[in-house]
């Protein structure tokens, strides 16, 4: 019992520091801080009887609060080979280190910097597009991010090489925080990359503005311990003719959950969510997408791939929303899983909430395994068994892969996937390192 | 085609054809539901005493349950008090002994239905056990059933005549506590069909009832049992029209399916509740909960239905798909116009080896209406070499009208293949076109490719079934092309 009150009374005090810190902040900062740590308490960390979480199980986030802080993260493993661009690395969601130089017509801050010495113009951007009244981890995110990176691009620019933002966890619990606002007719190229070592939790917040006709390129590396909590959010808010894709990949984490959303504000926008998922032992990945089709003739195309070994469990649910106003929409959506094991769990759910008649939506969800008679023939061509499995693995989600376009990330990406499934033992350890 | 499209336009002038009341003596109980109320129904049917401690037990359950609120429907809270639960047509204390006996009125209702009694019955080949409100007052063609060792009659006749086997499978599949609406058709119900297919036996026609709502105020509550033993086959038709009224009425029904080795039950809906007005006035809701259990190897459940009427529709007919090879199919065909509101779909659980199973759904909006799509297809992980495929298709027939479609699928087992499929969209303008310019006038070819939207279903429909709804499909979507 003295230990709860303990335990409570130090959550307490963290909470506490929140509000002291906040103090030196900008006005309109706080406002929107008090409200959103009030709708965290209020909502609490999700349970499985919220629908949107029903196959996720989160009950253990509160005790993450208490761990010790986990051991220094391998950043050899975010370091891909010939991208160059401009890194900033952040420890715990602060700022530790920048690496590169920063490409021409566009600057990469850190937020706690650019709040200290000139907070005009973050008003309108900083926690206004990430809506926290339903969901309490961007909630949590938006009351306690002390740092994270804001990228803004001029408009007109149009930036080839890539902003690089790796997130590394130092402590118990990160809040990293992006936000990437591209200004009128200009192009812009972010990675994260999320990685650590031991037991923790990084509860992470992306928001994008896509000015008229800009366009984002955004991946997001999810490589996080195997023993780690992962939660991210990210929301991206579209004006006339821009293009937002966003990639996510998800190889690590014990428990793992992406919320994507986006809201095709203009008419003509296009979005490509995609994604890659690739789990095995006890692990558990969740995505949830939301397109928001407010404004005629935009497209949406969505491709996730899950490959689940071992007792792995999946979760996708793609949810999109055609307005009444939003004639012409074209939504293609698809979730493609493989089940490689007896154990693991998939659960599938791709939802569409049409109010407008001129549309054409279309999704489709498949769940299988391994083609027997391909693995057969392989054998038969002397190819032994579990050669030919991880081939035909990978070559099932190679096709998620191409939507890559950054060839260093991709090449990446493809060893990662093949060592993970070439390597039979649980310890997922060691997948991260990059051999040419 | 051409007949089909002349038959859209008349019939879109049409008030609602079924809408008459008639007027019989009814013995009904006051508005209210207690423990009382219960016991009247049950004492009324001359109910053993494990039924009524049955119903009790519902009741109970039913009391401490809340109303679910998670489909995507939305109507004024309903008053259960409100509401009559039993009402019963007079001659139920000197039940007839022939068709000549029963009120003339009353077959002249049926009549007006197109009810195939009498002579009519027998040139359709269809018996007919018809539930006027709440008790089935005729049935025809036992004789011939019995022969084959079928038994086919209300369910209060079956309680009185063969209580083992209703003691045996009621509940068995929908228990009671299973929600909200089946605690309380458990607790109330009033009557509806029993049918026993024993072992080996093929039922040598299609069996049908005709439901028919017909007293103010009274809530219907049947609940059908279809038992089929090993290698039994049946197909069971259910089509129901009910007269205008304005006030909503509440329709909670219960239908249970068992099949057993190799048994196969196939059951077609044609619904036609009354839909309310042009502005969403009345209707019925229809609350329904339909489950079949494929309880032996080799069986099979069928659900085909056409869903037109109702302001509400909320019904999910699911198969359990227990026994290795079982096989359960769902088609459906879900319409909805002006106000109505449909929340359908269905489960298909997979526990048995090599199950497979189809569902093939399409649902047409028009006018301000909302269509729903709701399916749950998971395959447990005992479930070797699972199959399923679904697709969900939905069109859309003005700007104000919604299709929604929110299917789960969960696989717990890795020889699982799974498929889910689903398309929105409205009728293709270069569809129309094409046909416009083979000389086929725009509502014609309106009307080829709705039906053509829908052959996938209609096809699983028995014959007289097939060629109903496609009437209906014409009369539901009155006004809404052009």
């Amino acid at each position: 019992m003295v230990a709860v009150v303990e335990d409570l009374n130090a959550r307490l005090r963290g909470f506490e520091s929140l509000r002291e810190r906040a103090a030196g902040e900008p006005e309109w900062l706080q406002r929107r801080r008090r409200p959103a740590l009030e709708r965290f308490f209020a909502l609490g960390i999700p349970t499985v009887k919220n629908e949107e979480y029903k196959y996720t199980n989160l009950s253990a986030l509160p005790q993450v609060e208490f761990f010790d802080a986990p051991p220094a993260a391998d950043t050899s493993a975010a370091a891909y080979r010939g991208l160059g661009g401009f890194t900033l690395r952040f420890d715990s969601g602060r700022l530790a280190a920048a690496d590169g130089e920063v490409p021409q017509g566009v600057s990469v801050r850190s937020i706690a910097e650019r709040l200290r010495n000139d907070p005009d113009g973050l008003e309108s951007l900083l926690g206004a597009c990430a809506a926290f009244e339903d969901h309490a981890l961007a909630a949590r995110n938006t009351a306690c991010f002390e740092d994270g990176a804001v990228i803004e691009v001029a408009p007109g620019a149009v930036v080839e090489e890539p902003i690089h933002l790796v997130f590394a966890a130092a402590s118990a619990v990160s809040n990293a925080r992006v936000l990437i606002a591209a200004g009128r007719n200009s192009q812009v190229r972010v990675i994260e990359s999320y990685i650590g070592a031991g037991k923790y939790w990084t509860n992470a917040v992306t928001e994008v503005y896509a000015g008229e006709n800009a366009v984002v390129e955004h991946y997001r590396a999810q490589l996080e311990s195997v023993e780690a909590f992962h939660t991210g959010c990210f929301q991206a808010v579209q004006e006339r003719a821009s293009k937002v894709s966003t990639f996510s990949l998800s190889f690590g984490a014990a428990v793992a959950r992406n919320d994507i959303n986006t809201r095709l504000n203009g008419e003509g926008c296009e979005c490509a969510l995609d994604g890659l998922y690739a789990v095995k032992g006890g692990q558990h990945v969740d995505h949830h997408t939301a397109i928001d089709h407010v404004m005629p003739h935009c497209n949406s195309h969505q491709l996730y791939k899950g490959v689940l070994d071992g007792s792995a469990t999946g979760v996708f649910n793609g949810k999109i929303f055609v307005r009444r106003n939003a004639q012409k929409t074209d939504a293609i959506q698809n979730n493609k899983n493989l089940l490689l094991s007896d154990k693991a769990d998939i659960n599938t759910k791709p939802q569409l909430e049409i109010d407008a008649n001129d549309v054409r939506c279309t999704h489709g969800a498949t769940i299988g395994q391994l083609d027997a008679a391909a693995l057969f023939y392989m054998q038969s061509r002397g190819i032994d068994v579990e050669r030919a499995r991880n081939l035909l693995t990978y070559a099932f989600a190679a096709d998620a892969l191409e939507r890559i376009r950054l060839e260093p990330l991709r090449t990446h990406f493809e060893n990662l996937l093949l060592r993970t499934f070439a390597d039979k033992t649980e310890d997922r350890q060691g997948v991260t390192e990059w051999r040419p | 085609m051409s007949t089909a499209a002349n038959e859209l336009e008349v019939l879109a002038g049409q008030e609602y054809k079924y809408g008459f009341v008639t007027d019989i003596d009814q013995d009904t109980l006051p508005p209210g539901l207690n423990e009382d109320t219960v016991r009247f129904i049950s004492a009324k049917k001359n109910e053993p005493a494990w039924l009524l401690e049955w119903r009790l037990k519902a009741f109970a359950q039913w009391r401490k349950m809340k109303e679910p609120a998670w489909s995507n429907v939305r109507y004024p809270a309903i008053d259960y008090q409100a509401i009559s639960y039993y009402s019963a047509p007079k001659s139920e204390n000197d039940r007839p002994k022939s068709l000549d006996e029963v009120d003339p009125e009353l077959l002249a209702t049926y009549e007006k239905l197109g009810i195939p009694l009498e002579e009519r019955a027998a040139l359709a080949g269809v018996a007919v056990d018809a539930v006027f409100d709440s008790v089935s007052v005729a049935t025809t063609f036992r004789e011939q059933l019995a022969a084959a060792g079928i038994v086919f009659m209300s369910i209060s006749e079956a309680v009185q005549e063969h209580p083992a086997l209703v003691r045996q499978y009621l509940g068995s599949v929908v228990p009671p506590s299973d929600n909200y609406f089946t605690a309380l058709n458990s607790a109330v119900f009033s009557d509806g069909s029993f049918v026993f297919i024993p072992k080996g036996t093929r039922c040598p026609m299609e069996l049908s009832t005709y439901f028919r709502i017909n007293a103010m105020n009274t809530g219907q509550f049947e609940r059908t049992l279809i038992v089929a033993e090993e290698g039994g086959y049946v197909s069971y038709l259910e089509g129901c029209t009910a007269p205008m009224r304005d006030e909503n009425q509440l329709h909670a029904a219960v239908v249970e399916l068992v099949a057993l080795d190799d048994a196969q039950i196939k059951y077609s809906t044609v619904q036609n509740w009354y839909p309310g007005d042009k502005d969403g006035n009345g209707g019925i809701y229809n609350f329904v909960t339909k489950r079949g259990a494929c309880r032996g190897r080799n069986s099979k459940i069928s659900w085909t239905q056409v869903e037109t009427g109702s302001a509400i529709t909320w019904k999910y007919p699911s198969c359990i798909l227990i026994g290795d090879n079982a096989v359960g199919e769902f088609y459906s065909v879900a319409v909805t116009n002006n106000h109505q509101q449909a929340d359908t779909g269905t489960k298909m659980i997979h526990i048995g080896k090599n199950t497979s199973s189809t569902i093939v759904s399409k649902g047409i909006s028009a006018g301000v209406s909302n269509n729903s799509y709701r399916g749950l297809v998971k395959i447990m992980p005992g479930a070797e070499n699972a199959r399923n495929f679904s697709q969900c298709d939905s069109m859309l027939m003005g700007d104000k009208c919604g299709a929604h479609t929110f299917p789960y699928l969960e696989v717990r087992n890795k020889s699982a293949r799974v498929e889910h499929e689903a398309t929105t969209s409205k009728i293709g303008e270069d569809q129309i076109f094409y046909l416009n310019q083979r000389g086929i006038e725009t509502e014609d070819a309106v009307s080829m490719i709705v039906n053509g939207f829908c052959k996938e279903v209609f096809r699983e429909l028995p014959m007289e079934f097939a060629v109903e709804a496609q009437k209906l499909l014409g009369v539901s979507l009155e006004g809404s092309v052009g």
